[in-house]
């Protein structure tokens, strides 16, 4: 579903954030990166959402080269590939619900649709009767649960988490990651960029090591080990 | 529709939803609008002064003693045919007479020696007034040149060319200050606004960046926020139309008092819906541009 080849990615004047990485990622399939800051995991996941462009190589999603995609393909592209953060990145003039169903709105779902499906997502994660709260009134577990529930109901192909147990203590840790292995579940492929070698360890999924920009080790059940 | 009808909430939620933005703007953009409210009011007052002035600006032709009254008339009504010619008044002997009689009156010694002449001294005459005082000169040389001018005595435009002359081009100076001056404040104007609203959306350059990684377009990520420029350049305009208002209404009094040919709230109550136009399209339009440009920059994601 997912296949980078040979992408890498630099930044003048002499800066290798990626080099020459290249896997594939299969629908369903959970998937850890892990290495230390500057390794090239957050890199992977802005080619991904197509934030940047490749230097060298190409990234294709189901087939496709995405780094073709113009300005009326890319939000549908985008659309199919939801994201979350350690900033957890929520519209903070907006409220719980109206986060949510923004991402439904923009890509032209009907109000039945979203009416139904918001609530259902913020049931998911834990978020109901907080709909009305603004991201200032959250905590940061509460806040990155929101972007969880806006993933979800993109019911996306593929959920990239940029280090979303950052900012958390290890209460939400747990939940956030049983949540992802919970969406992981309903079919979406999860890529997880992360730190946190306690969840990297338990969910006992693919990882693939990164170190300067390379991939060092890529393993089916991998445990969290780094240069 | 329906994404109208979200893009039209959104737009509202962004400018409550942000009061003391919206209000800080809203007052940089009044200031803007004012400056173009005024700017409109100050060109109504100068062409008010420039054809005031151009008004003062008249020849008259005095004709021979020997001259009949119809040969006159004919003269006038040719004089009125022109396109150039404004007004032509015809002044009888008669008429020269008691407007000299009047103009005098506290005059004994010079009425007194009208009176012991035998006939009437003063002649006949045609008071003429041209749309533009440059075109006397063509009126003058044209009336030398046709028959008439065997009846004309004396044209006192040659007397007064030089005056004439200078209040022209003192007219066409005033203009061209005028028309460069609202060149100047006028660009001044845009910048401003661009730059208030590019400020009032530099505070939201993440939401753009998420609402791009969210998937939505360009356009549904723009429109709110153009939508929001419009809602500032409306509501600023109002209350510089109802500020205009009373303004003027209030100073009236004291204007006329200094410049007995400007009437601002009498130009601003005649031309309402051109003045209501004017601000209204310009704030709309510059409030809804600017932030169309200034979103531009952070839709590249």
């Amino acid at each position: 579903m997912l296949i980078f080849q040979e992408v890498t990615r630099s930044y003048p004047p002499d800066t290798t954030a990626l080099d020459n990485a290249s896997f594939e990622i299969k629908a369903g399939e959970f998937v850890s990166l892990v290495g230390r800051s500057g390794a090239g995991k957050s890199t992977i996941l802005r080619l991904l959402l197509r934030e940047e462009q490749p230097s060298a190589g190409k990234v294709f999603f189901q087939g496709i080269d995405i780094g073709t995609f113009n300005n009326k393909e890319l939000p549908l592209y985008r659309r199919k590939v939801a994201s979350i953060f350690q900033d957890y990145k929520l519209l903070s003039s907006k409220n719980v619900f109206e986060n949510v169903a923004f991402a439904m709105e923009a890509a032209g779902r009907t109000n039945k649709e979203i009416f139904e499906d918001v609530p259902a997502a913020l049931d998911v994660v834990g978020l109901s009767g907080k709909e009305a709260r603004f991201p200032h009134e959250l905590s940061g577990g509460e806040k990155q649960r929101v972007a969880i529930a806006r993933a979800l109901v993109q019911r996306p192909e593929i959920l990239a988490a940029d280090e979303p147990t950052g900012n958390l203590d290890p209460v939400y840790t747990w939940d956030i990651a049983n949540l992802l292995l919970k969406i992981n579940g309903l079919g979406t492929a999860v890529i997880l960029a992360t730190h946190d070698e306690m969840v990297i360890n338990a969910i006992k999924r693919r990882v693939i090591a990164l170190h300067d920009g390379k991939i060092i080790s890529d393993q089916q059940k991998g445990t969290y080990k780094i240069k | 529709m329906t994404n109208l009808i979200r893009i039209l909430k959104n737009s509202w939620k962004n400018f409550s939803r942000n009061i003391w933005l919206s209000v800080a703007t809203l007052f940089m953009m009044f200031a803007a609008l004012s400056t173009i409210g005024g700017l409109t009011l100050f060109n109504a007052s100068l062409d008010a002064f420039v054809s005031g002035l151009k008004d003062k600006v008249d020849v008259s032709v005095y004709f021979a003693q020997e001259a009949a009254e119809n040969e006159i008339l004919s003269v006038k009504s040719t004089l009125e045919n022109r396109e150039d010619i404004k007004t032509v008044r015809y002044i009888s002997e008669n008429e020269a007479y008691d407007i000299f009689t009047s103009r005098h009156a506290d005059n004994s010694v010079l009425l007194e020696s009208l009176q012991e002449l035998d006939q009437n001294p003063l002649q006949a005459s045609l008071n003429i007034r041209v749309h533009n005082p440059d075109q006397f000169e063509d009126v003058v040389i044209f009336l030398e040149n046709s028959s008439a001018s065997s009846i004309i005595d004396t044209i006192n435009f040659r007397e007064n060319q030089k005056v004439i002359e200078s209040i022209s081009m003192i007219a066409t100076n005033v203009n061209k200050a005028g028309f460069l001056f609202t060149l100047i404040l006028a660009g001044l104007v845009i910048f401003v606004t661009f730059n208030t609203i590019r400020l009032a959306i530099y505070t939201s350059r993440d939401e753009v960046h998420i609402m791009k990684l969210v998937g939505a377009s360009n356009w549904f990520a723009r429109a709110p926020f153009v939508i929001t420029g419009a809602i500032y350049g409306f509501l600023s305009g109002l209350v510089v139309i109802l500020f205009t208002f009373l303004g003027t209404w209030l100073l009236h009094s004291q204007v006329s008092l200094i410049f007995a040919d400007i009437n601002f709230y009498g130009y601003f109550i005649q031309n309402f819906w051109s003045f209501t136009f004017i601000i209204l399209f310009s704030g709309i339009g510059m409030g809804a541009v600017s932030s169309y440009l200034a979103v531009r920059r952070y839709l590249k994601v």
